[in-house]
């Protein structure tokens, strides 16, 4: 059995081509014929998770199917969750939709981002390319490990992309790290699929977003096709 | 080296605009001592004063986050969104039970965010369902103690008591959680002993002992049987929630030894706690030890301990 989802993100719009072979469908047909998958930006305090779901909000408004819930601190941190609902719209009749989540990345809010982690099926790993935020991104990807690992999942099986944020301060003469040093910092055993971007002015948003629902879809596919065998 | 200044002061300056502020302090802190050690610096004492004033301004913003309070309590909307977004045990099947137990499920996830009013409300609701009627007892406790309600906590108690809507086993089960609740917020466990109590809690708020000291964050426990020299092996177990120095722990219903060994009352006099910032030794006691009865975790046990000493 064949099954390739494609998701493709411009500007303006995304949208999703799908070409399954039909026997399969039934597989995500299951009771109101909808999919439901939940995706949590994570990565250390301030690398711009918030950043990277308020730019979805404002350049994906035609699959946005609410608002977005941001439970801050005073000083913008956030305290609980964002929360941004979207909706790829129907595959073969099966609705396809989509909870983006961003934990809080302070140190302290750990327990918060299990809480947050619980059901998730997808993740963007958000690390940011400031060099005096080197170690971290380290800390944080560990600390995201032992989360995984507290509900069973396990982070090299999971759907993980990894996103290095903020590049557009490298042209401000702001000490960056390279993309390939924090390659081999974070994805060297991980080899997940990685991205420069720059959640401020979007550059590279929706490509992070779109290559983790790729892979998330895809390994739901798996999953439901597996256990129907 | 003027360049160079500007440079670090231009980062000093995004790291603060972005909320980084132990990072802007360090590159000031790097331009403060250039400025002091070189000799040949124009307008010397002026630039030092600048730095210098520019750290305090920095100093207060970190202070003003340090200081922000962690219970905020959010609208009935986010609520809403919080019980709706953490309940997986979905009522796919539209049966009763299923629907109970994501209902009990969000109402702990209210109580876990700290949104303690609101739990309130769906722990009411839930008193009259059999299954989960203790443990919604047990969370109203809690509730109105994380708010300072205690007047509120020992009138429900008694009311309870005298409505014999629990069992007396159950009762005996609530009262025990409650006495601990107390022992733990240090308050006075004399109020829970007879009726009468109610009548004077408003002569005798003054009494309580109402501050109980924020309690570091414990993000993990390491445990060393060590009087068992057999299977001495320690075990690492994570926290998954704390309420002041009690912490919760899952012990996964495979692990029948270490379920055994914990009981509730067992003093552990070897614990490592780790926190996010560092290690600490101490010991500890087991208070409460629950099988868990739905959800993912069903059969696994949750275990509080209270820290003793850290
Ligand atoms: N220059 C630049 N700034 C960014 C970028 N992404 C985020 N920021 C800034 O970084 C700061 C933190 O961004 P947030 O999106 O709030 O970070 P966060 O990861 O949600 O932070 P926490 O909620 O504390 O974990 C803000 O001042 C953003 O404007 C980026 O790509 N480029
Ligand atoms: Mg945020």
């Amino acid at each position: 059995m064949r099954v390739s989802i494609f998701v493709v993100a411009d500007k303006s719009a995304m949208y999703v081509i799908l070409s399954v072979e039909f026997l399969y469908m039934a597989v995500f047909n299951l009771k109101d014929r909808e999919i439901q998958c939940k995706v949590v930006y994570y990565g250390p305090g301030r690398c711009g998770k918030t950043t990277n779901l308020e730019y979805v909000f404002k350049a994906y408004k035609k699959q946005i199917k609410g608002d977005m819930v941001s439970i801050n601190t005073e000083g913008d941190r956030t305290l609980f969750f964002d929360f941004l609902p979207m909706n790829l719209g129907k595959i073969n009749g099966c609705e396809i939709k989509v909870q983006l989540f961003t934990v809080p990345g302070q140190v302290q809010y750990k327990s918060t981002r299990k809480l947050v982690l619980k059901g998730v099926d997808g993740i963007v790993f958000v690390a940011d390319s400031l060099d005096v935020r080197r170690e971290k991104n380290m800390l944080a990807l560990k600390d995201l490990q032992q989360n995984l690992k507290s509900y069973d999942l396990n982070i090299f099986k999971i759907p993980i992309v990894i996103q290095y944020n903020k590049r557009d301060l490298e042209k401000e003469g702001i000490p960056l790290m390279s993309c390939e040093k924090m390659e081999k910092d974070l994805n060297r055993q991980l080899k997940a699929p990685s991205f420069a971007a720059s959640a401020f002015s979007g550059q590279g948003v929706g490509k992070t977003l779109q290559s983790c629902l790729n892979l998330t879809l895809k390994h739901l596919h798996k999953q439901f096709n597996w256990a129907d065998k | 080296m003027n360049k160079n200044i500007k440079g670090i002061l231009k980062q000093a300056e995004l790291y603060q605009s972005q909320g980084l502020l132990k990072e802007a302090e360090q590159q000031l802190k790097k331009i403060e001592t250039f400025i002091q050690t070189n000799e040949r610096i124009k307008n010397k004492e002026k630039l030092l004063k600048a730095i210098t004033h520019k750290i305090r301004l920095l100093n207060e913003e970190v202070k003003k986050f340090e200081k922000e309070s962690k219970k905020t309590e959010t609208s009935p909307g986010v609520n809403k969104i919080i019980k709706n977004l953490f309940t997986t045990a979905f009522a796919v099947s539209g049966d009763e039970t299923d629907k109970k137990a994501a209902q009990l499920e969000g109402a702990t996830a209210l109580l876990k965010f700290g949104q303690f009013e609101g739990a309130l409300v769906e722990f009411d609701k839930l008193l009259s369902s059999e299954e989960h009627s203790v443990v919604s007892a047990k969370n109203i406790i809690r509730c109105f103690l994380e708010l300072d309600k205690v007047n509120s906590a020992v009138t429900r108690f008694f009311k309870w008591k005298s409505e014999s809507f629990f069992t007396s086993e159950q009762l005996i089960d609530i009262s025990s959680f409650t006495e601990n609740l107390f022992e733990e917020k240090k308050l006075d466990k004399d109020l829970l002993l007879s009726q009468a109590g109610i009548d004077n809690i408003n002569d005798n708020m003054d009494c309580f002992e109402k501050e109980y000291e924020e309690f570091i964050d414990i993000s993990s426990i390491g445990i060393s049987f060590s009087e068992d020299a057999i299977t001495s092996e320690d075990i690492e177990l994570d926290v998954s929630f704390q309420t002041g120095n009690v912490i919760s722990i899952i012990i996964s219903s495979k692990d029948h030894q270490v379920i055994d060994k914990l009981k509730v009352g067992v003093k552990l006099d070897n614990v490592q706690y780790y926190s996010p910032v560092a290690i600490f030794k101490g010991s500890g006691t087991v208070s409460a030890k629950t099988k868990i009865q739905s959800g993912p975790k069903k059969g696994d046990y949750s275990l509080d301990i209270k820290v003793e000493s850290m």
